[in-house]
């Protein structure tokens, strides 16, 4: 590596450290889950109670959301590269795990943050 | 000894005829495929999903280099179509090609500046492939929530392709070493 590579990996660094400085400053854990199929919500449920929710995309894609001591992971899905399972629990708000198979998209909320009143299920 | 005089012959044979540029494109070209597979067949998981090494790209970074733009745009496109009937999904060959294609177009762009190593090419490839995934994920998924983990897939691009340049940086080093 020369000078002018080390600068461009520098300035990648700091944009990206500078980012996840940004994340972790503005990290609030959440209240709600947000389940989101193809684009439109298909369910939010509260954080404190412990559940599990089949999620299905329509085409026979399904994804096992289990919602755990205030933390969410899916357990279980039929997707072929599995990265949703692998991806773990999330409990932060705006933390998301995606299946892009399915075009399932669940995300962890704060409904406190964006004005709304808890209308979770 | 032996093994390093096929390789200068090899090389040599770049300046000269249509038919070894051929054969050589299809061992880069078979060379991608296999180093994709291997990281197709042993992921590494970095807890954000589509974050990966990117072997195959060192393969499109060596065309770039000893054959210019149009061919390792071949390469480079032919790759991720078989690799996505090899042994991708339907789905992954959408992303892989975002990715691919917008980490194609920095890297000719890098390439043209002056001062700019193989290094430097391949950090801003990683960090663009990984961009051009984001964006089309969110095409597909139109979730807003996607781009949360851009941090993350920045710093994961630039380390991966910092790998992957100082691979290719000694290559050449060696290639060029042996034209001589």
């Amino acid at each position: 590596m020369n000078k002018k590579d080390i600068l461009v990996f520098a300035v990648f660094l700091v944009v990206a450290l500078l980012g996840v400085l940004l994340i972790l400053l503005t990290l609030k854990s959440g209240t709600s889950v947000a389940v989101t199929v193809d684009g439109k919500l298909t369910g939010r449920y509260a954080l404190s109670k412990d559940r599990e929710v089949l999620i299905e995309d329509g085409a026979g894609g399904t994804n096992l959301m289990v919602i755990l001591d205030g933390k969410v992971y899916i357990k279980e899905a039929n997707c072929p590269n599995q990265d949703c399972v692998r991806q773990g629990e999330i409990s932060y708000n705006n933390e998301s795990i995606i299946c892009l198979p399915h075009k399932v998209v669940v995300t962890v909320l704060n409904p406190k943050d964006e004005g709304l009143d808890e209308e979770t299920r | 000894m032996k093994k390093q005089d096929k390789n200068k012959e090899v090389f040599k044979r770049k300046h000269m005829g249509k038919t070894s540029k051929v054969a050589l494109c299809g061992c880069l070209l078979g060379f991608a495929l296999i180093l994709g597979y291997i990281e197709f067949l042993f992921p590494f998981h970095f807890g954000v999903p589509g974050i990966k090494l990117g072997l195959a790209n060192l393969a499109v970074l060596l065309c770039l280099y000893l054959f210019g733009c149009p061919t390792a745009l071949l390469i480079c496109v032919l790759r991720i179509l078989l690799s996505a009937v090899l042994f991708g999904n339907s789905f992954s060959f959408l992303y892989s090609l975002a990715g691919g294609l917008l980490a194609f177009g920095t890297m000719v762009l890098m390439k043209r500046l002056k001062g700019i190593g193989a290094s430097g090419v391949s950090i801003c490839g990683g960090v663009f492939h990984n961009i051009g995934q984001l964006f089309m994920a969110y095409f597909v998924l139109r979730e807003g929530v996607i781009f949360f983990y851009i941090p993350i897939l920045i710093l994961a691009g630039a380390l991966t392709g910092a790998l992957n340049g100082i691979i290719i940086s000694l290559v050449l080093k060696r290639m060029h070493r042996m034209e001589d």
